[in-house]
């Protein structure tokens, strides 16, 4: 359970949150959504320790830099090293993790001729998808996904969400995004941010249309 | 111990990522030409001195002087420094001509190569180098925005310590790897020097005193570090590699010498005292600070911008856009 309890963020005078208080069940996924502006972005950065805030944010009751391990995060723009080719971003950045790396790949449509290339030759979406592998291969305990489908096409997000499904039962999965579709069979917990505060925090396990629902009552 | 994994850990990444991108190697290319430059010149200065000295030699036996003689004469020199100009009378062409042949002749020799090396690269190619080097280990991750990768894996202070710590590794390498190779490449050009110069004839002459060199091979490696450093908090200030390198050669190449406490100032007041300048590089003569405060005040320069380095990254935001 990842528990933030009378979070406050400020930002000078600005007040981004204040006393917001969130629980994430454990082995579950939860959608963090709402308009553009509302402040998901800096909720992950202050679950993720990136940022200076008031309150108590508790990974199974400890703080995130004693569970750094067991963290990953799939950022929007999925930094790599452009110059390098995929397999040294996954030595350099992948701890090691060449094998489950390689295991993951059929799974994800990448071809591991195409990890020889250096990444500033690879579309968006290929770097999305190694980000993404990458942060799998490591199985982590807390996986956390920032506008993991920008950039990338139909059928990898078929592959991408079959990944999630078989992943929910394992590792506690926040993702922050807008593509309620496609987050829809994979849900069990959402979370809805308007005016920098929670409108909504449901339960669910729905299917087809039932997000988009919930966040037309909501926004 | 936790702790510790972590720094190394991000040293183990820090290193990859330095030989992925070939940095290493290619600082290590440039180094090496640089040293080999210098290494050719001195072949040259070797080759041109001799030839100096037999023309000079031949002219005044020529003119019916007992050359022989003057050899075996004293040589007075009177020497008038005029800022960093230098002016030597000498009152024994002859003998003064052989002396600089037989001086000029041993620079390529045994530990000789090594202080040569030193002299050429430690006051303008190393500090570039290294603080370039610095700037960029810090850079690359601004440049990429891996640092949200990064800090996710270890606590921003323990990945900027294996940073620093893998900087000095690289440091280490680079400049004992350039001394070993300057060191090979030399003695392949001494003994093209000993085919085409009778060194025998200079066996009179005093050697090279050269009982300094691990005094030269320590202060060498502190300015490569303390340059290195110096590019280290120039990339945690810019977070970039472009305008700190600009600021960085303006300040080192065209700035002229800001005083006595000047760090440029300060480093020329050891150098002085520890090498001689006999190869083809002449420090200029810094303004007069003792030594020992020069070498205070570098050493608390260093941890100073070590100290700076940590506290302005514990004030700025982690999630380095």
């Amino acid at each position: 359970m990842i528990e933030i309890t009378n979070l406050t963020k400020r930002y000078g005078k600005y007040i981004v949150f204040k006393d917001l208080n969130i629980s994430f069940p454990t082995n579950k996924f939860t959608l963090i959504t709402g308009p553009n502006g509302s402040g998901k972005t800096t909720l992950l950065k202050c679950l993720l320790g990136l940022e200076k805030y008031t309150g108590i944010i508790k990974f199974s009751n400890k703080s995130i830099y004693d569970i750094l391990d067991e963290v990953q995060v799939v950022y929007d723009n999925c930094p790599l090293y452009a110059n390098l080719s995929g397999y040294q971003n996954i030595n350099s950045l992948g701890n090691n993790l060449l094998n489950q790396v390689e295991e993951l790949l059929p799974k994800i449509h990448i071809d591991k001729k195409m990890l020889d290339n250096k990444v500033k030759n690879m579309s968006f979406g290929q770097r999305k998808k190694l980000g993404f592998i990458l942060a799998l291969a490591q199985k982590p305990k807390y996986l956390l996904l920032d506008e993991m489908t920008n950039g990338i096409d139909y059928e990898s997000l078929l592959q991408i969400s079959d990944i999630l499904k078989n992943s929910d039962q394992l590792m506690t999965i926040i993702a922050i995004g807008h593509s309620l579709e496609f987050y829809s069979p994979l849900v069990d917990h959402l979370v809805i941010i308007k005016n920098n505060t929670v409108v909504s925090q449901e339960e669910i396990k729905c299917s087809g249309g039932g997000l988009v629902d919930l966040y037309k009552q909501n926004i | 111990m936790i702790s510790t994994n972590r720094i190394f850990n991000c040293y183990k990444d820090e290193l990859k990522y330095q030989i992925y991108s070939k940095t290493l190697l290619l600082i290590f290319i440039i180094s090496i030409s640089l040293a080999a430059i210098n290494l050719y010149g001195l072949v040259s200065k070797a080759e041109g001195a001799y030839d100096v000295y037999v023309r000079t030699y031949n002219e005044f036996k020529d003119a019916g002087i007992d050359v022989e003689a003057m050899l075996k004469s004293p040589l007075n020199r009177d020497i008038k420094q005029t800022g960093s100009d230098r002016l030597t009378k000498v009152d024994n062409p002859v003998r003064f001509q052989f002396e600089e042949a037989g001086i000029a002749s041993q620079l390529l020799k045994g530990p000789n190569i090594i202080t040569n090396t030193l002299e050429w690269l430690d006051f303008v190619f190393f500090p570039i180098i290294f603080t370039l080097l610095g700037i960029h280990f810090v850079s690359y991750d601004y440049k990429y925005k891996t640092y949200k990768l990064k800090v996710i894996k270890a606590k921003w202070n323990k990945l900027f310590a294996g940073k620093l710590f893998a900087l000095f590794t690289c440091t280490f390498f680079i400049f004992i790897s350039t001394l070993i190779a300057s060191y090979i490449i030399g003695l392949y050009f001494h003994s093209q020097v000993v085919n085409r110069i009778p060194l025998e004839q200079f066996s009179s002459l005093p050697q090279i005193d050269n009982n300094k060199l691990i005094i030269q091979l320590v202060f060498s490696l502190f300015i490569c570090i303390f340059f290195a450093l110096i590019g280290f908090l120039m990339g945690i200030l810019f977070k970039s590699f472009i305008l700190p390198t600009i600021i960085f050669l303006v300040f080192n190449l065209i700035l002229p010498v800001l005083g006595k406490y000047d760090i440029r100032n300060m480093i020329a007041i050891i150098s002085h005292e520890i090498f001689e300048f006999k190869g083809r590089f002449i420090l200029f003569m810094p303004a007069y600070i003792p030594l020992y405060q020069s070498i205070t005040l570098l050493v608390a320069i260093a941890i100073l911008i070590i100290a700076a380095s940590f506290l302005y990254l514990s004030r700025q935001g982690k999630y380095y856009n």
